[in-house]
């Protein structure tokens, strides 16, 4: 199942809520009444101003049980508010919040006198309800302080174990979100080396880090590059890194500046000078050294040409092949470089 | 830990790949002045003493990346 986009899911609900509101604020307090409008709509109006009127307490006191599970969720996830509220854990938490103070303003309702002032009941229930589910009455307390053998009544205890559920899921759905960041900016950034020369400028262009962080992060850097892990696992890890480090905004500016880069390069004749030196990597030593000696005649770059074709050990041919085709793709510029490829003839698979 | 002692041409070495960031061994042997023999025995020397890393990386032309261990950036030295 793909992983649902978080931030535009919470992008499109606001927009929803505002134009809703907005909306159904116009057609309140825009007199319909001599108009002309047609009948059918000011009876509407007036039966939804009636019960706006009648259900504004709950409504306030909904909003304000809401906020404080807003407030929850972005403290909880200070990394990814956005992404929290609308993970649908996090939808519940705050209905719930909401629907619970709206239960809890009904019933007291039904409970205090007519003439109880409804302003200071509804600031008692929005506010005080949910100070309440969340309290603990301590009633005996240890005289040494260490809290173990206190009596007392846990009130939020099964408020405590909802938010344990909603943190514990919400945090499943923000893994999956992650790892869809991650896998965009993998599918834009394809090497480990672009990969961490985006991670080390990330690291370097955070200016809010202290250097206890900028140390831990280093550290994180290095394990991600060990040379035990397969490369497919060290750009996992460098993606995370960038995302943890620059978040979600900067993987889009990042994936988005790639996506152009990889238009213009299609639209165009670029070569890059990977690809150059990736098919002339392909041509015998013997064969590459000649063009490079044909193709490059200052005499210092004829020394580097066959200092570079000698052999010493250790050193993989490949590697020589790939620092012959590097030096005569610098000098002569990867476009020419690839034209000289193309004219050798292919080697014998 | 005891500091490290670096010759001259390690230090530079490493100087480059700082700047360089991450680049294959060839690149390193293409863009220098050092001879491959002495390039490729102060890469093996360094990656011994941890000061950098060369790992594999299909990507790679030559199918290798060296990447310089990171130092903490200047911004935050000054800290």
């Amino acid at each position: 199942m793909e992983s649902p986009d978080l931030r535009r899911r919470f992008n499109v609900g606001m927009a929803a809520w505002v134009i809703v509101s907005a909306a159904a604020l116009i057609f309140l307090a825009t007199p319909l009444t001599g108009t002309g409008a047609p009948d059918f709509l000011v009876a509407v109006q007036t039966q939804l101003r009636a019960a706006l009127v009648s259900l504004a307490p709950y409504l306030v006191v909904g909003a304000l049980g809401a906020a404080v599970g807003l407030a929850e969720l972005s403290k909880t996830f200070s990394d990814y508010p956005r992404e929290a509220i609308a993970a649908r854990w996090g939808q519940y938490l705050i209905w719930l919040n909401a629907a619970a103070a709206m239960f809890a303003y009904f019933v007291a309702r039904i409970y205090t006198p007519p003439e109880t002032n409804s302003v200071l009941l509804i600031l008692a229930v929005g506010l005080g309800f949910p100070a309440l589910i969340r309290t603990k009455f301590t009633y005996a307390k240890e005289l040494d302080g260490e809290g173990s053998a206190d009596s007392s009544v846990n009130i939020g205890w099964l408020y405590e174990q909802f938010q344990y559920l909603c943190k514990k899921q919400i945090d499943l759905e923000l893994m999956s979100y992650r790892r869809m960041q991650v896998d965009r900016l993998m599918g834009r950034f394809l090497t480990v080396q672009e990969l961490y020369q985006t991670a080390v400028y990330t690291l370097n262009a955070r200016a809010t880090l202290t250097a206890e962080e900028e140390a831990a992060r280093l550290d994180e850097l290095q394990k991600a590059i060990d040379p035990k892990l397969p490369a497919d696992l060290a750009r996992l890890n460098l993606g995370l890194l960038i995302l943890e480090l620059g978040g979600v905004s900067y993987v889009d500016l990042l994936t988005r500046a790639k996506s152009m880069e990889a238009a213009a390069a299609a639209g165009g004749e670029e070569v890059s000078v990977d690809a150059a030196v990736k098919e002339l990597r392909e041509l015998p030593l013997a064969d590459l050294q000649a063009l490079a000696l044909g193709a490059l005649t200052a005499p210092e770059d004829q020394a580097r040409v066959k200092s570079l074709c000698e052999p010493v050990p250790g050193i993989p041919e490949v590697t020589q092949r790939a620092s012959v085709a590097r030096l005569l793709a610098d000098r002569v510029g990867a476009k020419t470089a690839q034209e000289l490829a193309r004219q050798r003839p292919s080697p014998a698979h | 830990m005891e500091p490290i002692e670096l010759n001259d041409d390690q230090k530079k070495m490493l100087a480059w790949l700082e700047r360089a960031g991450a680049v294959s061994p060839s690149q390193l042997l293409a863009q220098t002045s050092w001879s491959p023999k002495e390039a490729w025995g102060m890469l093996n020397q360094l990656a011994e003493m941890s000061l950098l890393v060369i790992r594999d990386d299909p990507d790679s032309p030559d199918g290798q990346l060296v990447i310089a261990m990171s130092k903490p950036s200047a911004a935050q030295q000054k800290k």
